[in-house]
């Protein structure tokens, strides 16, 4: 995997879970990314 | 450079600023995988979260007992204080440097205890503890 790859993962991953935040759970931008990225890893992990 | 400049060259930055900050909290909560999570960690992490607030409160209450013989200071200065230390990326980036040795899956774990609590538990609640100690208007910023 490039750099390339790896930023454009990072970036479409970043806007599905932005957006999960903005529609499901409200929270400010930051503490929703964090919540979403937290509660995914958990239940993939 | 005209105004018309200023406001494009400030919207871009504004732009990226934006993205880049989103990437660093959604790779702060994809690190947990970095963290070796079990019993242990997770009783060391919650030591790690009261000693940090513990430490925060004698580090804001000294000063401000020290400065308070020039003036009152408004009330509940300290718990708002205490409770505002959010911490972020920076010092998981700091623990995840560190060279492999024995105690660094401990280190991680402390420090992805208090950084995690500190967004989500008093980053969520530090607006209700300004509203409640009249530092802060009750308004709804979005």
């Amino acid at each position: 995997m490039t750099g390339f790859d790896l930023a454009a993962i990072l970036l479409a991953i970043a806007a599905i879970f932005g957006y999960l935040n903005h529609r499901i759970l409200r929270l400010p931008p930051a503490s929703g990314m964090l919540a979403v990225a937290l509660v995914s890893s958990l239940l993939l992990g | 450079m005209s105004s018309r400049t200023r406001e494009h060259i400030d919207g871009f930055w504004t732009m990226i600023d934006e993205i880049l900050n989103a990437v660093l909290f959604l790779l702060l909560g994809l690190q947990v995988f970095a963290v070796a999570i079990g019993p242990g960690a997770i009783a060391a992490g919650l030591l790690s979260i009261a000693v940090v607030l513990i430490a925060r409160l004698v580090s804001v209450a000294v000063p401000v007992a020290a400065m308070s013989v020039r003036g009152p200071f408004k009330r509940g200065i300290v718990p708002v204080l205490t409770w505002s230390g959010l911490r972020g990326g920076l010092s998981v980036a700091m623990a995840l440097s560190l060279p492999p040795f024995p105690a660094r899956f401990l280190i991680l774990a402390y420090t992805y205890a208090v950084v995690v609590f500190s967004i989500l538990a008093q980053g969520l609640t530090v607006r209700r503890l300004l509203v409640y100690h009249r530092i802060a208007d009750d308004v709804v910023d979005g």
